[in-house]
């Protein structure tokens, strides 16, 4: 079954990574535009594709899916509120920005499912 | 007699909510608040929605340790040291996000007569309580059912608590008003106050309305 409430919790989980890797690096002052982006990028949806499983055992990977799908329509929603970043006019942008997050998480759950199978194997034996 | 358990509790449980309060009440306070100040530098239209919600995330946010700590000690269960922590992580996203969805509601249906205020008001104020169910339809079913029952005198609850924290705020304010203050100063204030009354909210509003 799947359960919402595990969903909520991954992206809850996912959420406070963010907030603390963003403000570790805000506190090594850290002025590379491109390696923090990226930091905070990876962080967010590998934490993301490694809680989905937790909670949602029976369904990882659409779990995974709509976490990461929530978490960049939030990015979305911050940054045309917040930011007064138009992301929506380019098309382009918000294609990439869905398909690149999604299949992080996706590839995350992939592997640390074959990962946790393979050391219930050897458990087992 | 309500007010007597809530202090037996607190008494109970003084060590672990001395913890928690270091933990996360201090360092969740600073931040939000340090986010509402970023809000306010922002050209955006209406500044103080975002940071009233940011006020909003920090009271609700902060509940699951304490109704957990509450609900093991009326149950007379032990539990272990970093399940309060837990509880936390795993309830964030949960009530963020809820906290989110009523607060949109609340603002936006303002123009209603202010019954969609009032109804989600009550209703971030009381989701929190039911965390425990299994199900996030059994929790928002339960607080809807206090929502009917109780109607208008959660209102009082609220009054109560807002009229505490003013209360606390403004004697507070009396105390340092001498000296040369700035934001970090009433940042840092604030949070220590709110380290000191959110504990007895939370404990009184766990007993009030959890019947089960």
């Amino acid at each position: 079954m799947f359960s919402l409430k595990g969903l909520f919790s991954t992206v809850g989980i996912s959420l406070i990574s963010t907030l603390v890797v963003s403000f570790l690096i805000g506190l090594l002052q850290i002025n590379y535009e491109f390696l923090v982006v990226s930091i905070i990028f990876l962080v967010t949806y590998v934490v993301t594709g490694i809680t989905a499983p937790i909670w949602n055992p029976k369904t990882p990977y659409f779990s995974s899916y709509l976490a990461s799908i929530i978490l960049t329509l939030f990015n979305f929603f911050a940054a045309n509120y917040v930011l007064g970043v138009n992301v929506l006019f380019n098309p382009d942008g918000v294609n990439n920005s869905l398909v690149i997050s999604t299949t992080t998480s996706l590839i995350t759950t992939f592997i640390f499912l074959q990962i946790t199978k393979r050391n219930q194997v050897t458990n087992d034996d | 007699m309500m007010i007597r358990d809530t202090l037996d509790i607190y008494n109970r449980n003084l060590v672990n909510i001395i913890i928690v309060s270091c933990i996360l009440v201090i360092p969740v306070t600073i931040f939000l608040l340090l986010a509402g100040q970023y809000m306010y530098e922002l050209n955006i239209e209406q500044p103080y929605i975002p940071i009233f919600f940011f006020v909003i995330l920090n009271f609700t946010v902060l509940f699951p340790p304490f109704f957990f700590i509450t609900w093991h000690d009326l149950n007379d269960q032990s539990y272990q040291w970093s399940a309060m922590f837990k509880a936390f992580i795993n309830n964030f996203g949960y009530i963020f996000i809820f906290t989110f969805i009523f607060y949109i509601l609340s603002v936006y249906g303002s123009f209603l007569l202010l019954i969609p205020t009032f109804i989600g008001l009550s209703m971030i104020l009381l989701m929190p309580l039911f965390i425990q169910k299994k199900s996030i339809r059994d929790s928002l079913r339960s607080a809807w059912k206090v929502v009917k029952e109780e109607n208008i005198f959660i209102l009082i609850d609220l009054l109560i608590i807002v009229s505490l924290n003013v209360f606390v705020w403004s004697g507070a304010l009396y105390i340092v008003q001498g000296f040369e203050n700035n934001l970090f100063f009433y940042i840092i204030l604030r949070s220590l106050i709110n380290a000191l009354l959110f504990p007895f909210i939370y404990i009184y509003l766990t007993i009030k309305y959890q019947q089960d």
